[in-house]
This record gives structure tokens, C-alpha cells and sequence, in this order.
């Protein structure tokens, strides 16, 4: 389990971090998301030691994380922009890092490498951009690690290989007690596969829950009622947005439907009440909406 | 789970990586330092010269390479991701960089034997080879310091040169000192500094160019190499890997933009020591030092928008110089007016020559260093005067007195105006003063050159003054045995020639008129102080070459006098 309690981070008077907990379990996919300029890849970075927090503590497994312990050989990270030492090849590169990751499977590396069909002798520096996530995400999974970093690895990916990504990365997960933490910006591909999320806004998180339950508590639904309506009636159901088309309330909210059917149905002719799913996206941008993001004048 | 340690592994993998550079470097030495030499037949150890210069810069260019992961983004993340510390990271570069440059020196060795050179040449490896490897924990350090390559190049320079700003800096001190105290001078001082305190030829090691390798060298090697590595230690636990760009310690920053604002404004100092007034100086100083300053941190931050914080280590910095430097005045004030008893004097000097006093010292130090040589032998070498006698001793004492109420002398010119006053004394120590004379160009001396003149008549007319400075006529030890000869000539007429004549038939009538001579001079203190004093009177008409025979053919010369005025030696010409 991957624990990071109260971290925060100035990059000289600007604070990047304040107080981020995160909390991953083992066999979990954890859903890194937020506005721009949030601090994703900043925690990431300090999860990997790259960075040294002003405060806080980042622990594995109950160990702490520290630069040269030994739980520190179990993590990998796939930066965003990737970088290839120049000329490598990935065969060559795979051999390179042989030698420092001691779990890194040959085995899975050529089965990995026809599934993905990359070519491990092209010199990686030469690849597309897509080529080089394949190549990247390939290194990553072979070095089988208890604790995988994935820094917007989807980004600029067509369908097809977004699925086989999945499909490796679920099989790992489930396989191997693997623990992954995904940055990411496309929260539709993270909605179908991460077990929980984290949602961060100007360098601290807003929300950390496992998405089903987020889902269950931030909920959306529709209804029209015969005449006159007050919103202002509503209030102790926490309604967070609402929209009128025509004469139909679209409401997003965090308190009891059934609460609030039963009170509409008790105080007007209800004419329609549905309930709508919510997508990761929406939840994000409702959360962030809730902070003033993307609401701006 | 006992996890594997690939530090061996790692380290292996690097020097494979490392053969790319090693062949090209290997083809780039060898064709200057064998084959150009060998095809053009020429001077081989100029080519060996030229080839250490490339060593040192292949070896810093592979050095800023290899750690020049640091300097960006994506590839500080790629590496810093791996389970492999900075500190082993470093490590395996600055091991690996150590072999390469092994063998570059190994390539320039064959060069040497290949072409027969003198073996002497590689006395050099002696300072080259220190150089070297301190040079490779620099660039590591400075790689680890910096936040781009650029950077990291400059600043290996710069803190390689520390010692020598560090020096620059304490001469800068020194020249605002020699215009404030009287009596303080910076060439003196810094000569002091220099040889007693702060010995910058064994710090780079330049002295044993010329000297075989000791136990101070291995040990000096030894804590310079250990303290390069502590400060890489500290540093790499410490390094703010989100800060790059120019320089990635604040603190480090700011210690490099305040030594280079010192940097331009103690050249000016120091070059121009003496010739402007004190306020001059420090306004200029001054201003050149925010000038540099401001320009640095505009470089270092890229904006020309100062911060607030930048602006107080610039006021704090320059609080603390000034207070050293008015501390080291307030000190030296102490001992302006210092004038030892002559009892505690062993030995005592007063002329404008700064060069002799420290050839007296470094004899007195170590007699060793001059082979059977007597303090007489080197002093009547050097040209030097050097006073024992207690009398003499008493009256430099009695002059130096003198020069610290009133500075005022008859005439005189740069050289002549500046004044050395030395005293070796019994416990070991030396006391050095050096004053700037103000010339009295009017006709009339004042009673202040007189006085001085007064004191200068009595030493000039010692017996210890004419045994150093005409040694040739009053020094029996020195005459006995010698085929001494004197030949006249006149620089009026140099058509008029003249036998030389053995000194022997000359020296009695020559002395006479030498003490006449000297008895009778009006400018004793000039004559005492300026060692080319008669070519500064611009004295003309006969003169007399003294040289000594050493054999048929060869000869050294010894004086020129001036006998213009000596009646009886001219006499005995006609």
C-alpha cells in the first residue's frame, strides 16, 4: 500500500503541494486527475524521491520511501515526456536497466514486444510518440514493480492500443499485487478502469474515494413538476448544480433521492423524476466547479 | 528478499560506454602528440604541451557530459527514477572519467618515450596530475551545483580558480589598507601573504614542478581530494532537482555572484594601487562591484527585475568586506608607528628595493636553499646592504623615526620616492614597512630632509656601508686573491680610450677620494636608499669600470663609478 500523508512542496515562494494524502492499496488502480498546473506529476516525482518534500511522508508497504532505500528498486516511472538515452535502442535499453531492476522478466519483454508489435531495434530516439509510449509502457511492465507510475501514458494514443494498454496493465494488476497510480487528463479512459481517484485542484487534493463510491454519492437527477418551483426549497439535499431545459430540473447533489422524490412527490404533482449516471468527467468538473474552477468570469 | 548490489555492474557498463569517446580521444592525442611531431620532424615537446591541453579538455568535456543528466527535466526524471542513488550515479562518472583520463596520460607517456623526449617534461604530471583529479570532483561537483551544462563548465573554472580569487580578494583588501595606514604596502604584503600564510604554489601544487614529490604533496593531495569529496556529499544529499536552470543552490549562487562582483573591482584596485586617491578608489570599486554584481544575478536569474533578497546579500556582503577591511586597517593602525628597539635587531635593511628583503628573508628561513653561500656572498651577489653593526642599526631606527613624522625628501623620482625599511629580528621574525616619500621640489631642503640626510650621512660613512657597496676596495676578505682591474672611460668622449690598470696600483688614492667623496655628499639619504643613484644624478665625464679576471678571456664585471670629481684617481690616469 502506497501512503503519502500530508506532503507539501514550495518551489520557492510557490507552494506546488499542501498537505496531499493519498492512500493506494495493493491490486488497486489509482486515478491521479486535476486541472492543469495541479501538481500531478510534482507528487509523482516526489513518490519516486526526484523531488524532496518540505514536509510530509511517503511510506510502501509501511516502509518509508527514502532516496537509496530498497523498497525504492520495486517502483517504476513513465514520465509524461519521455526520454530515451541517445542512440539506445529498446533492446539495448532493456539490457541497461537489467542490471538495476532485478525483477525485469526477458520473457515478458518479447511476449510484450509482439503484442505490441514494437520493433526492438529501432533506435528509440527515431519512434513516433505513440511508438515510444508502447516502448515505454513495454520497460515498465517487464521491470514488473509493486509500484507502477504512469504519467499521462495514454496521451496521444490511438483506440486500439488504449485498450491493449488496459488490458496488459488490469492483467498486471491482478496477477502480480501490482499497485499503479495514473496521472492523467482523458478521465473517460480512467473512468472504466480505475478503482479509486483522487481529484486535485491547485496542489491539493479535493476528493480521494474509490470511484464506485464517489459515483454513489455525488449523484444526478431530472424531474418536472405541474406549476410554480422554488430551488431555495432544496437545500438540505446539497444540490451542487442545477440546469432548467423547458420546465425540466436537471440537478446535481449529494444528499438522499430518495429523500428528495418522496418531498416532491409529498408537495407537488411530480410529473417526471429520473436518475442519471455521472461519468469521472462530470464528477471532476462538478468538484472543481465547486472550488471556481472553469467558472471564471 | 536480499536485493543484488549492481554497483560493479553499473560501473562495467559505463566504461563500455565510455569506448566511443576513448577511441576518438585516443586518435585526437595520438595525431598531435606522435604523428604531426614525427611527419614534420619538430619540436616534439611543444606537440606534448599542446597535447596535455587537450587532455584537459577532453577530460572536462567527458566529465560535463556524462553528468550533464542533471541539467534537464526529462532526463534528471529518466535517471533519478532508477534504483540507483545520485551519489552511486556520480561515483560510477567520476570512476569512470578517472580511467579515461589514465589513459590519456598513458597515450601522452608513449608520445614522450616514442619520441625520445627529455623525461624531464613529465616533471609536469606532478602538478597535471593533481590538477586532474581535482578537476574531475569539481566538475561533478559543479555539475551537481548547476542546473545546466554551460553552467556547470564555467563554474568547475570558477571554483577551481577559488583559491586564486580568494587571494585576489585579500589583495584587494590590502590595496585600500597600503592607502589608509602609512607604512603598509600591497606588494609587501601580499609577498607576506604569499610565502608565509597563504602558499597558492602548493596549493596547485606548482612548486613540485620543480621539486620531487614529498609526504606534505601526498597529504596535501590526500585532504584537498577529501574535502572536494565531502562537499560533493553534502551537496548531492542537498540538491533541489527542481531548480534548474542556472544554478540550483540559492546559497551558491549568491557566494559565486558576490566573489565575481569583487573579482572586476579588486583588479582595478590592485592595478591601480597608488596611483589614485583612497576615496577615488573606493567609489569606483564600489560601483564597479554592484555594476558586476547586478549584471551576474540578471545572467543567474534570468531578469533584469532584481529581487529584494538579491539586493540584501549584495548590502550584507559588502557590510561584512568593509568590516574586514576596516577591521585589518584598525589592526595594522596598531603598528604603524612600530619601531623595534635596536637591541632585538639582528639585521636591518633600508633601500627601495622590495625583491632584496625577501631574498634576505627566504636565506634567513632556510640557509640551505643557497649552496655554501654566506649572507655577505648573497647580499654582495644581489647587490643588497644589509646593516649588523648596532650603531648602523641605531640610526635606521633613528631615520625610520624620522620618515614616520615626515615623509618629505630632496628631489626624487618613483623609485627613489619609495622607501623599504626592514628589520630581521632576534626571535626569527620580520618586521616590514614601505613608505611613498613626498618629493620637496623647491631649492631650499626643509629641516625634515635634513634631519634625514643627517642619519643617512653617518650610515654612508660606516665602515659596514662601504664594505657591501664598494666591496671591491674595502672588503679584504673579498680582495685578497683577486685579479681586480679598473679601466677608465668617459662617456663625454668615447673616442677616448684607456689601458685598463690592475686595482692594486689604484686602490689607495681610490679610497681616498671615495671617502672624500662620500663624506662630502648632500643627498646621503638618496645615496643610502636608491641603489642606482649615481645613474639617477645623471653623473657624467670619467668613470671607472671595476671587473674582476677571471681568466685570459673571461671577466665579471663588477661597478661603474663615477670619478668626475676624484682628483687624485685622475691624476694617477694622466
Amino acid at each position: 500500500m502506497l501512503e503519502v500523508s500530508n506532503l507539501s512542496k514550495k518551489f520557492g515562494d510557490f507552494q506546488v503541494l499542501e498537505n496531499i494524502n493519498i492512500n493506494a492499496e495493493k491490486n488497486q488502480i489509482y486515478g491521479l486527475v486535476g486541472s492543469n498546473g495541479c501538481g500531478k506529476t510534482t507528487i509523482l516525482k516526489h513518490i519516486m524521491r526526484i523531488y524532496k518534500e518540505d514536509e510530509g511522508y511517503i511510506s510502501f508497504d509501511g516502509e518509508e520511501v527514502l532516496e537509496g532505500s530498497e523498497i525504492i528498486k520495486d517502483f517504476y516511472y513513465v514520465q509524461d515526456i519521455l526520454y530515451f538515452p541517445y542512440q539506445y535502442t529498446l533492446n539495448k535499453l532493456f539490457q541497461y536497466e537489467k542490471l538495476m531492476y532485478e525483477n525485469m522478466s526477458e520473457e515478458k519483454f518479447q511476449y510484450l514486444l509482439k503484442y505490441f508489435n514494437v520493433d526492438g531495434n529501432k533506435v528509440l530516439n527515431k519512434m513516433s510518440k505513440g511508438q515510444k509510449k508502447q516502448a515505454a509502457f513495454v520497460l515498465a511492465i517487464a521491470a514488473q514493480p509493486k509500484l507502477l507510475l504512469l504519467d499521462e501514458i495514454v496521451d496521444g494514443l490511438d483506440g486500439v492500443i488504449k485498450r491493449k494498454f488496459w488490458d496488459v496493465l488490469l492483467k498486471e494488476v491482478m496477477e502480480n499485487s501490482m499497485t499503479v497510480i495514473i496521472s492523467s487528463h482523458d478521465l473517460k479512459e480512467l473512468d472504466n478502469i480505475c478503482d479509486k481517484v483522487g481529484i486535485m485542484h491547485e496542489g491539493k487534493i479535493l476528493k480521494e474515494e474509490n470511484l464506485e463510491k464517489m459515483k454513489e454519492e455525488i449523484k444526478r437527477v431530472q424531474f418536472a413538476v405541474d406549476g410554480e418551483f422554488d430551488l431555495g426549497e432544496l437545500k438540505e439535499y446539497n444540490i451542487l448544480k442545477t440546469t432548467k431545459i423547458g420546465s425540466v430540473y436537471i440537478c446535481t447533489l449529494t444528499g438522499n433521492i430518495e429523500d428528495l422524490r418522496k418531498y416532491l412527490q409529498s408537495n407537488y404533482n411530480l410529473l417526471l423524476f429520473d436518475t442519471l449516471s455521472m461519468s469521472l468527467e462530470e464528477i471532476f468538473i462538478t468538484e472543481l466547479g465547486g472550488v471556481g474552477y472553469g467558472k471564471e468570469e | 528478499m536480499e536485493k543484488k548490489n549492481n554497483f560493479m555492474q553499473l560501473l562495467m557498463y559505463s566504461i563500455k560506454e565510455k569506448r566511443n569517446w576513448a577511441l576518438l580521444s585516443m586518435v585526437i592525442i595520438l595525431v598531435t602528440t606522435l604523428m604531426i611531431p614525427y611527419i614534420l620532424r619538430a619540436d616534439e615537446e611543444i606537440f606534448i604541451m599542446f597535447g596535455i591541453i587537450e587532455l584537459f579538455i577532453l577530460v572536462l568535456i567527458n566529465c560535463l557530459v556524462d553528468n550533464n543528466f542533471l541539467h534537464n527535466e526529462y532526463k534528471l526524471a529518466y535517471y533519478r527514477s532508477k534504483p540507483v542513488t545520485l551519489r552511486k550515479q556520480i561515483i560510477i562518472n567520476i570512476i569512470t572519467n578517472t580511467l579515461f583520463t589514465a589513459f590519456l596520460l598513458v597515450l601522452i607517456i608513449f608520445s614522450v618515450v616514442f619520441h625520445g623526449t627529455d623525461y624531464e617534461i613529465l616533471d609536469i604530471f606532478k602538478t597535471l596530475i593533481p590538477w586532474l583529479a581535482a578537476g574531475i570532483l569539481l566538475a561533478s561537483l559543479s555539475s551537481i551545483l548547476s542546473g545546466n551544462t554551460l553552467m556547470a563548465g564555467a563554474m568547475t573554472i570558477f571554483n577551481f580558480c577559488l583559491p586564486l580569487i580568494f587571494f585576489l580578494v585579500t589583495m584587494f583588501i590590502f590595496s585600500i589598507l597600503e592607502n589608509v595606514v602609512i607604512g603598509f604596502n600591497l606588494n609587501v604584503l601580499s609577498d607576506y601573504f604569499y610565502n608565509n600564510i597563504y602558499r597558492l604554489d602548493y596549493l596547485y601544487f606548482v612548486i613540485y614542478s620543480d621539486k620531487s614529490i614529498d609526504f606534505i604533496y601526498v597529504l596535501l593531495l590526500a585532504v584537498i581530494l577529501i574535502f572536494i569529496s565531502l562537499l560533493l556529499h553534502w551537496c548531492i544529499k542537498r540538491r533541489k532537482n527542481e531548480n534548474t536552470g542556472f544554478i540550483v543552490f540559492d546559497g551558491y549562487k549568491y557566494f559565486v555572484a558576490v566573489l565575481s562582483s569583487l573579482i572586476i573591482p579588486a583588479f582595478f584596485s590592485v592595478s591601480t594601487s597608488q596611483y589614485i586617491s583612497i576615496l577615488s578608489r573606493i567609489v569606483i570599486s564600489f560601483s564597479l562591484a554592484v555594476l558586476t554584481y547586478y549584471i551576474i544575478i540578471a545572467f543567474i536569474e534570468k531578469s533584469f527585475r532584481i529581487s529584494k533578497l538579491s539586493i540584501k546579500v549584495f548590502a550584507v556582503s559588502m557590510v561584512l568586506f568593509s568590516a574586514l577591511t576596516g577591521g585589518t586597517v584598525l589592526v595594522a593602525n596598531q603598528y604603524k608607528n612600530m619601531v623595534p628597539d635596536p637591541e632585538d635587531v639582528k639585521i636591518a635593511y633600508i633601500g627601495n628595493n622590495s625583491w632584496a628583503v625577501n631574498e634576505v628573508t627566504r636565506f634567513l628561513e632556510d640557509p640551505s636553499r643557497n649552496e655554501n653561500m654566506t649572507l655577505n656572498e648573497l647580499t654582495r651577489n644581489y647587490g643588497i646592504i644589509t646593516f649588523e653593526e648596532i650603531e648602523n642599526i641605531e640610526s635606521i631606527t633613528e631615520l625610520h623615526r624620522e620618515i614616520l613624522n615626515n615623509q618629505e625628501i630632496q628631489g626624487g623620482d618613483y623609485y627613489s620616492s619609495r622607501c623599504i625599511i626592514a628589520y630581521w629580528m632576534e626571535d626569527g621574525s620580520v618586521l616590514n614597512r614601505y613608505y611613498v616619500l613626498k618629493a620637496n621640489d623647491s631649492q631650499e631642503d626643509s629641516r625634515a630632509v635634513e634631519i634625514k640626510n643627517e642619519i643617512a650621512h653617518k650610515i654612508i660613512n660606516s665602515s659596514e656601508y662601504k664594505r657591501q657597496k664598494y666591496y671591491y676596495l674595502y672588503d679584504e676578505e673579498y680582495y685578497k686573491g683577486r685579479s681586480l682591474y679598473a679601466k677608465l672611460g668617459n662617456n663625454h668622449n668615447i673616442l677616448e680610450a684607456f689601458e685598463s690598470v690592475n686595482l692594486n696600483d689604484l686602490r689607495d688614492i681610490l679610497i681616498i677620494d671615495l671617502d672624500d667623496y662620500i663624506e662630502e655628499n648632500k643627498d646621503a639619504f638618496l645615496e643610502l636608499t636608491t641603489w642606482y643613484y649615481d645613474k639617477y644624478r645623471g653623473r657624467e665625464g670619467y668613470y671607472l669600470e671595476i671587473y674582476e679576471k677571471v681568466s685570459d678571456k673571461d671577466s665579471n664585471y663588477l661597478d661603474e663609478l663615477f670619478i668626475d670629481n676624484f682628483t687624485n684617481t685622475l691624476n694617477y690616469f694622466k
